[in-house]
């Protein structure tokens, strides 16, 4: 649905997106995520027509985006990161002038406008001023909005930034219901850990480069490569990180909260068994040995090293 | 430093900007071509006539700087304050050492020294009269103390009310009309001819200029630094009063919005519109009476062109209730201004003079509508939602120029009003209304779609305002440089009420019939030219549509 070949964009002399390769499929939920400046807004504003590139090529739903933006507009929806929002506008004024601009009529027009307030939860709104209100409404009326003209591509830069955790819940219920609706999402975001349970796939961006662009369970797996185990021991905790610091397989051993001692080991270590054992046989008694756990953010942050442009 | 910090700051970053230089060479460069038709006939005359077309000239140079100034001046200040309010920076420049006076001081004088330096351009200019005789050293500098002091009270009163107001248009308004008022108050108070220069710049300027069109009197001539000193005063004044304002500028913009008066002033009026209603509330069977409002008029969009329905029902003053206090207005100020002049209604001069008055309005008042209208889109950030969508050209372009030119349906009807009045009572020629029709009409969507033009070009609504009024000064400038009058539409429809003598007896043979084909051929003109103009500027706009709005094509 979504393609994008050597997209490349420059600003002045700041290369803002080099050499973008990124596939998706129809039905995924893709969530883009890298540090600010990364270029995930110029992303989203190329595919959602607003801006050219310099070089390469994008094509959404078959259409370039070099030529064919008229066609792409229809099968799009596209929430920027910030917008505005007209001041003396009723909800519902809102939806049907943009459900005009997409030239909805008539019947059709009420009925849309009837059901995309319902999948909103926004019909007790309907009459409400559109800058009275707030900001979580004001998102789910953004989405509202583009879904007027049942698109096929969903573009969300950032849609749950500024939400209390409740509005963020709300509007990723709201997403997932979109997913079953069999819409394909590109969804930016910096709140990782919603990503990780909306999306199945992710792209990690930065600096203009995509530095992994996959299934969400594949980026998991790839950042538990070096393994991290963390284990305890009833008496002689320094004596143990001593022993485990001359293993050589063992890269790290450090005391992290309390009497935990955090092991890390090299990447030729087959699994973690090894650092039980190994305590095992020089007389430490063990109260815990367990598996570090990776979300995406350690993810991320391990593919990104941290960089931030 | 003189400003301290945020003067220095100022500074640099508008000597970094080009338009800096682009502005400046645009000023001098009106000023100029408004010139040119002066020395074109100061050449090849006497000596003596030399010198008193010398003094003319600098009269004239006096009169259109002071009027570029009025125009210029608030607009340079106007979003001084509004802009750091707009973006919340102003919370952050309070915080900072600096305190409300320096903030308010160091925009001040760095944008007075921008105004300063502009009128400080044109010394040369009219310096260069003095080879000329005619004109002593001594007019011309108090010419710029005139200048000067005005633009002291033109900043002044820019940043009060950038402090105090909420958005950069409504400065700009409230600054014109506070601007205007000063300039002609003497002259409506009717205050005795003696006391008018010093009370206002503009009549101390003709006194300097022309002092026989004054009582001579022995005071005058070593009073002419009043006006100066008075408009210097106040300025700084108000500079004080902003810096005052300042740590309460929210609180101010809240108590000031007089949108909640001007509502109930619209529920009040309302009803007069509604005889049927107001018989009915009178008459006690007022149940329906909380429905009443003007807003509840908004209309649905059914299969109205979407751009048109906004432009006509939503935050505009499109918007019902907005309309109908415009319309009031005007004809508040028409009906004034008869009281006013009643002397002189039943002179044909008058009328010329209304005609033009009214349709310089016409071509002003919907460019400026026009300018202000994607420009504030894109500020607002809901262009990007535009153009997403498969909004094309054609719809948008219709869209502005109906609803903009239903929005000032009245203002365009003015002098059809006007003329149709004084037909009635016998002063005006009925073809005048002929040519009306076929002139107005024209050139107001011209004026509508070169504002949208303008809008287009320029990303901020301030800078797309001040562009629009540039254009339209340069328009009204073109006739005395290039001879094309029919781009003036107040000079036309100075010649549709009564045509140059010359002009008529070029064309006709009887008095009376020369008179009526010299209309014609003015008015037929005016459209033609406003026809093929209106088309240009489309064609130029639909050529590149989706980049001027901000998307791929
Ligand atoms: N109009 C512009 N002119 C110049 N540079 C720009 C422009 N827009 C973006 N950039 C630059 O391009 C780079 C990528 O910006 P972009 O907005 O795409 O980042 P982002 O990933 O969306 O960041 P964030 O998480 O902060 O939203 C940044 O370095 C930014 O400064
Ligand atoms: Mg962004």
């Amino acid at each position: 649905m979504i393609e994008t070949r050597y997209l490349t964009k420059q600003y002045k002399d700041l290369i803002a997106l080099d050499k973008l390769n990124l596939t998706i499929d129809r039905g995924d939920i893709y969530g883009f995520i890298g540090p600010n400046g990364a270029g995930k807004t110029t992303t989203i504003r190329i595919l959602g027509t607003l801006l050219r590139p310099t070089s390469g090529q994008a094509f959404v739903c078959g259409y370039s985006v070099n030529g064919q933006a008229k066609h792409i507009r229809r099968k799009i929806g596209y929430v920027p990161d910030e917008f505005g929002t007209y001041e003396d506008m009723t909800v519902t004024e809102y939806l049907e002038f943009f459900a005009a601009l997409y030239e909805i009529k008539g019947k059709e027009r009420q009925r849309v406008i009837h059901d995309v307030l319902e999948l909103t939860d926004l019909s007790y709104k309907r009459d409400a001023q559109v800058d009275s209100l707030s900001r979580g409404m004001r998102q789910r009326l953004a989405l509202a909005r583009v879904l007027l003209h049942d698109p096929d591509v969903l573009l969300l830069d950032e849609p749950a930034s500024g939400l209390d955790p409740r509005a963020r819940i709300e509007i990723r219920e709201l997403l997932k219901e979109l997913r079953t609706m069999g819409k394909t999402i590109l969804i930016s975001s910096h709140i990782l850990s919603e990503l990780k349970e909306l999306c199945n796939k992710v792209g990690i961006i930065e600096r203009g480069q995509l530095l992994f662009s996959g299934p969400v369970e594949e980026i998991l797996a790839k950042a538990r490569s070096h393994d991290v185990v963390q284990v305890k021991v009833r008496e002689g905790t320094d004596r143990a990180v001593e022993a485990l610091r001359a293993h050589d397989l063992v890269a790290r051993a450090d005391v992290i909260d309390g009497d935990v001692i955090e092991v890390q080991l090299q990447e030729t270590a087959q699994d973690h068994s090894l650092v039980a054992s190994f305590l095992h046989e020089r007389g430490f008694r063990l109260l815990l040995v367990r598996e570090q756990e990776i979300d995406l953010e350690d993810a991320f942050m391990k593919v990104t090293k941290g960089h931030v442009a | 430093m003189i400003g301290g910090p945020v003067f220095l700051r100022e500074v640099l970053a508008q000597a970094r900007r080009p338009r800096t230089y682009l502005f400046q060479t645009v000023f001098l460069g009106v000023l100029v071509l408004g010139l040119i038709p002066m020395y074109a006939q100061a050449i090849g005359i006497g000596k003596s006539r030399l010198a008193e077309q010398a003094r003319m000239l600098f009269e004239w140079g006096a009169y259109l700087q002071l009027i570029i100034l009025t125009l210029i001046g608030p607009a340079l200040v106007a979003n001084a304050i509004t802009e750091e309010k707009g973006k919340n920076t102003l919370d952050l420049l309070l915080l900072t050492e600096a305190g409300p006076w320096a903030i308010v001081w160091g925009k001040f004088c760095s944008r007075l020294y921008s105004l300063l330096f502009l009128l400080f351009l044109t010394v040369p200019l009219l310096f260069a009269l003095l080879t000329l005789g005619g004109v002593a050293a001594r007019s011309i500098l108090i010419t710029m103390a005139i200048l000067g002091g005005f633009s002291v009270l033109a900043t002044g009163l820019g940043i009060f009310l950038s402090t105090v107001l909420k958005r950069t248009p409504g400065v700009l308004g409230v600054s014109y009309a506070v601007l205007v008022a000063v300039l002609g108050a003497p002259k409506l108070a009717q205050l005795p001819p003696a006391q008018q220069p010093l009370v206002s710049p503009l009549l101390d300027l003709a006194y300097v200029a022309n002092p026989t069109w004054y009582y001579p009197t022995a005071s005058l001539a070593t009073e002419w630094w009043v006006a100066p000193a008075w408009n210097v005063t106040a300025g700084l004044a108000l500079v004080l009063l902003a810096g005052l304002a300042l740590p309460h500028a929210r609180e101010l913009e809240r108590l000031l919005d007089i949108r909640r008066a001007l509502e109930a002033f619209d529920r009040a009026t309302f009803l007069l519109l509604r005889p049927g209603r107001l018989l009915r509330r009178l008459t006690g069977g007022g149940a329906a009476a909380a429905d009443d409002g003007p807003r509840a008029d908004p209309r649905p969009i059914g299969v109205m062109n979407p751009i048109y329905w906004k432009e006509t029902n939503v935050n505009t003053v499109g918007r019902f209730k907005t309309w109908w206090r415009m319309n009031l207005a005007m004809l508040v100020g028409l009906l004034g201004s008869y009281a006013l002049f009643q002397h002189e209604l039943s002179n044909i001069e008058f009328h010329k003079v209304v005609a033009a008055v009214v349709t310089g309005f016409i071509v002003l008042l919907p460019t400026i509508i026009a300018a202000s209208t994607v420009s504030r889109e894109r500020e607002d950030g809901t262009l990007d939602l535009l153009a997403t969508t498969p909004l094309d050209c054609a719809t948008y372009v219709m869209g502005k120029v109906r609803g903009i030119g239903r929005n000032i349906v009245f203002l365009a009807a003015l002098p059809f009003v006007h003329v149709i009045i004084w037909i009635v009572g016998g002063v005006l020629d009925p073809t005048t209304l002929v040519f009306f029709a076929l002139g107005i009409p024209v050139a107001t969507a011209a004026s509508i779609v070169q504002g949208i033009f303008v809008s287009l070009l320029f990303p901020t609504t301030l800078r797309a305002i001040v562009a629009a009024i540039v254009v339209v000064t340069i328009e009204a400038a073109l006739p005395l440089v290039c001879c094309v009058p029919s781009f003036n539409l107040p000079l036309m429809a100075y010649y549709m009420v009564e045509p140059s003598q010359g002009l008529a007896t070029a064309l006709g043979q009887g008095p009376q019939g020369s008179f009526t084909l010299a209309k014609l051929f003015a008015c037929l003109f005016s459209a033609g030219t406003h026809l093929g103009f209106l088309f240009v500027i489309y064609s130029l706009i639909r050529s590149d549509f989706d980049r001027y709005i901000g998307r791929a094509a």
